[in-house]
């Protein structure tokens, strides 16, 4: 059965039409994450399944039962917030306590909940602690403690990691993630960071402009992205017209990440199905394990290319011809006006 | 959506708007189309108003005294407040506070000092006479200008501070590289920049002084101002016509809606954007120009507060019957005791009552304002707001005219005048609830409610301790203005529900200036106690200026 089960949620907020039909269905236990630029309504989304928006139309459930009419009080869910929003005028322990307390759970229960939670993020030992006396990555973890303490039917996460610095990012997300394993939670995650998406997800839903794109998995939306946006908003990824690579046959635009096109100095002998094209490298970019090339190609436009990072003397310079070859298997095309993968 | 508690708090709102400033201003706006005998509709009283020279006058005497208070207290106020953002200038919190002091206690305690110093029989007066100088006289309309720029400079010193604070120092060096200085650069950069902040200051002054009752009742003498006569015409038992009083409560309103109204128009021509990467620098002064800007600002705040010394010692002088005596004792406050008990405990529980009140609806409306956004919520605030440009003497008319039709038996009780300073106070703490709460996350309460607490849980564990100081703080100011409110309640008192100021303003005109004095001196201890725990929860500025 599914965990949550969303169905043609519409959200407006005057002109702006947030969430434009969504339709969700996120299994039992699955880190289930929301990709998408700023503006597509993740956060909307979030908040209406926590019941801090009323959806304008459609239907939301949380293990079967319809949400819509049950006030956020009673909807038994975490959340985990950006900002943190811990209690500042309570302790790091009365913070996580706050949920048991309003479910009635004695103290003597409480108390040992609470140690056993901290425990479990970290932070044993931090409970008479303020929230102003833990840094932004030991604030977090109260925050996910204090939403995982009240065993929740679903964990919704709101960019968590995203006032943190990139190490300490890297850090938690796996630890959210081995938490969210050994618990087996429900997990509605937010986020803007394709890799974070990448990396830590069961399955991706990449929405756009109010509207789901795509749901699959990490491998799925990177290898097999079913329209144009999907394509370019997860990773890098090349476009050029059809009729400037392969003039004789179908129309439309045909798209290759920069890491599948080969680049050389020398003309590539029998392509078979491959594509190839001719131009000039403009720029090389050098960031460690990769040097990429930018790649002037006359009408068909800018590529990029990449290569894992070469030995000193193959660096190509600026300014040399180069040919690039695109291998059939990793070209896909798709419609010009609608983005749609053919 | 849910329906929600704050549905009623909102409609708790509009009822008080309605009932306690719509309703009374709408009562005054019709009876000033009455006549005389208040049976018959006419444009009589404008027609009279405008015609009629001694009413022009007093319109034209209102306005006059007010800017010339209003450009004093900027002659005193903004100095003071480039000294003390500029310049490194010992005892800045003192002087603030003792600022303060001067502007919460009540103006006519400062007009009736001043008679005490400069009045025909004022010791200054007597000094200066036998050093064969005859001083100039307080009473009149200039004497009225220097008691509103004493009592008011605080609020253009408050808000030029703050201004100047925020001014971001690289466009004071920009200034400079261009070849700006001295006085060139304070009137071409400096004062511009914070002429926002410097009018919302001098408009607050002139308001205030516009609608200022007993300065001019005090030491006006025959110089009439429109409160002045409006109060007359109301109460007089000679020539009362409260039609025509009505008419100079609207010419009233009207003055002080076009100065909001002026102000806004100034203040938004130069918007400045103050974006704060550099704050203001604090220079250190050498010599002896340290020494001449630290007295100019001592200067200024030991002028304004002068006179509450003065009262203060006036009260322990010994008197007999109207006349001070030498030497000092306790008499005037055993004659205060004696003589107007009751002024004292109503004083008390009038004001705490209405502070009661006060807390308890401006923080529930603090929080619909600003966390309950809605159509109606957002009509609420400017409603409320209203009630800064109707003077405490329209008000009060206001209510008799109302209530005294209503079936409601309000009248003549304590509850007028608790609504009286519970409905004049309201907006500010609506304000400064709301104010608060911006700084207040609301993820945080969203938090609490996914945790499991209802809506009302939400906002009495989470929100409202972290009001708490906030509003104390808002809480005892409006205490304060309570304590001291005069204009209003001279209208709405009757024998039994007197109050400290209504008795100290008999006081002064019936000539017991010793129990006058120890009255003044009871309201300002209370005002300075006050201050002293608002200083010690959130500091003064923050508290006084909206
Ligand atoms: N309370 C609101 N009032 C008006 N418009 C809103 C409100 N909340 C969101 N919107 C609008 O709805 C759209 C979706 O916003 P949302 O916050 O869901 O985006 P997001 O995907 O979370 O973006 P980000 O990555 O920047 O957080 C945006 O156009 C936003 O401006
Ligand atoms: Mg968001």
């Amino acid at each position: 059965m599914a965990a949550i089960e969303l169905e043609a949620v519409e959200k407006r907020f005057g002109e702006v039409r947030a969430l434009a039909g969504v339709s969700l269905s996120i299994a039992s236990g699955e880190f289930f994450t929301l990709l998408g630029p700023s503006g597509c309504g993740k956060t909307t989304l979030l908040r209406t399944l926590i019941g801090f928006e009323a959806v304008d139309a459609g239907s939301v459930s949380v293990g079967g039962r319809p949400m819509t009419q049950v006030p956020t009080s009673q909807r038994n869910m975490g959340m985990v917030f950006q900002s943190y929003a811990l209690f500042p005028h309570m302790t790091v322990a009365e913070n996580v306590a706050f949920g048991l307390k309003n479910r009635g759970v004695s103290a003597a229960d409480c108390a040992s909940r609470v140690a056993k939670i901290l425990e479990t993020v970290h932070l044993a030992g931090f409970g008479d602690r303020t929230p102003e006396q833990l840094s932004g990555g030991q604030q977090q973890r109260v925050g996910l403690a204090r939403a995982m303490v009240i065993e929740p039917l679903v964990l919704l996460m709101d960019e968590p990691l995203s006032n943190l610095d990139a190490k300490l990012r890297v850090q938690l997300r796996e630890e959210i993630r081995a938490l969210q394993r050994e618990t087996g939670i429900t997990t509605l995650y937010v986020t803007h960071d394709q890799e974070e998406a990448l990396a830590v997800s069961d399955r991706i839903a990449v929405m756009n402009q109010g509207q789901v794109q795509q749901v699959g998995t990490p491998w799925e939306i990177y290898h097999a992205p079913a329209n144009a946006f999907v394509a370019s908003f997860v990773g890098r990824i090349n476009f050029v017209d059809a009729e400037h690579l392969d003039p004789g046959g179908a129309p439309g635009q045909i798209a290759i990440r920069p890491e599948d096109v080969e680049v050389s100095t020398e003309a590539h002998e029998d392509l078979g199905e491959d594509l190839s094209l001719r131009g000039a490298t403009l720029s090389s970019t050098f960031t460690g394990p990769v040097v990429s090339y930018a790649v002037d190609c006359g009408p068909a436009g800018q590529v990029h290319a990449e290569r894992h990072s070469p030995a000193a003397e193959a660096l190509i310079p600026p300014g040399t011809e180069v040919f690039l070859r695109f291998p059939a298997a990793a070209l896909a095309r798709y419609d010009r006006a609608t983005g749609r993968r053919l | 959506m849910h329906r929600s508690p704050w549905t009623l708090v909102t409609a708790l709102g509009f009822a008080l708007v309605a009932l306690l400033l719509v309703a009374p201003t709408l009562g005054v706006f019709q009876s000033s189309f009455y006549d005389a005998s208040g049976e018959r509709l006419s444009l009589g009283n404008y027609a009279e108003l405008f015609g009629n020279g001694y009413y022009r006058e007093a319109l034209l005497n209102s306005v006059l005294v007010s800017l010339a208070g209003t450009l004093g207290a900027c002659l005193l106020g903004v100095p003071l407040a480039l000294l003390t953002t500029r310049f490194a200038i010992p005892g800045k919190r003192l002087l603030k506070t003792l600022a303060v002091l001067s502007l919460l206690s009540p103006p006519f305690i400062g007009a009736y000092a001043w008679i005490l110093i400069l009045g025909n029989n004022g010791f200054l007066r007597h000094w200066l006479s036998a050093l064969g100088i005859d001083a100039p006289t307080i009473y009149g309309p200039l004497g009225i200008a220097l008691v509103f720029a004493l009592q008011f400079y605080p609020l253009v010193f408050l808000l030029t501070a703050s201004g100047l604070s925020t001014v971001d120092r690289s466009l004071d060096e920009a200034a400079e590289s261009l070849g700006a200085t001295g006085a060139s650069k304070l009137f071409r950069v400096t004062l511009p920049l914070v002429l926002p902040s410097l009018s919302a200051g001098a408009l607050m002054a002139f308001m205030l002084a516009l609608a200022n009752f007993g300065t001019p009742m005090i030491l006006g003498e025959t110089f009439r101002v429109l409160p002045t006569l409006a109060y007359n015409k109301f109460t007089s038992e000679v020539d009362e016509n409260p039609g025509l009083a009505a008419t100079l409560c609207i010419v009233l309103i009207l003055v002080s809606t076009g100065a909001i109204l002026l102000q806004r128009w100034l203040a938004s021509r130069r918007k400045v954007v103050a974006r704060l990467t550099h704050r203001a620098r604090v220079e250190r002064l050498e010599g002896w120009r340290h020494w001449l800007a630290t007295a100019a600002c001592y200067g200024i705040v030991g002028w304004s507060t002068f006179p509450l010394g003065v009262i203060a010692t006036y009260s322990f002088r010994k008197t007999s019957g109207p006349v001070f005596q030498p030497g000092f004792d306790l008499g005037n406050y055993r004659t205060v005791f004696h003589v107007v008990p009751t002024a004292v405990s109503n004083s008390v529980a009038f004001s705490f009552a209405a502070v009661s009140l006060i807390v308890v609806i401006g923080t529930l409306l603090g929080y619909v304002v600003s966390r309950q956004r809605s159509a109606a919520t957002r009509v609420l605030d400017p409603l409320l707001m209203t009630a800064y440009t109707i003077p405490g003497i329209v008000l009060g008319i206001g209510f008799v005219m109302t209530f005294s039709r209503l079936p409601l038996p309000l009248l003549g009780g304590g509850l007028i005048m608790v609504l009286a300073y519970f409905i004049r106070r309201l907006p500010y703490t609506v304000r400064s609830s709301a104010a608060i709460l911006e700084q207040v996350d609301p993820a945080i309460e969203e938090a609490a409610t996914s945790l499991g607490a209802s809506p009302v849980r939400a906002f009495g564990l989470v929100t409202l301790p972290l009001m708490v100081p906030g509003v104390v703080a808002g809480a005892i100011l409006s205490w304060v203005t309570a304590i001291n409110e005069l204009s209003a309640s001279i209208v709405l008192y009757e024998g039994h529900t007197v109050t400290m100021p209504i008795s100290i303003y008999h006081c002064v005109v019936d000539g017991m200036y010793g129990a006058a004095a120890a009255l003044s001196t009871l309201l300002i201890v209370a005002t300075g106690v006050a201050l002293f725990v608002v200083n010690s929860l959130v500091g003064v500025e923050e508290a006084v200026t909206p």
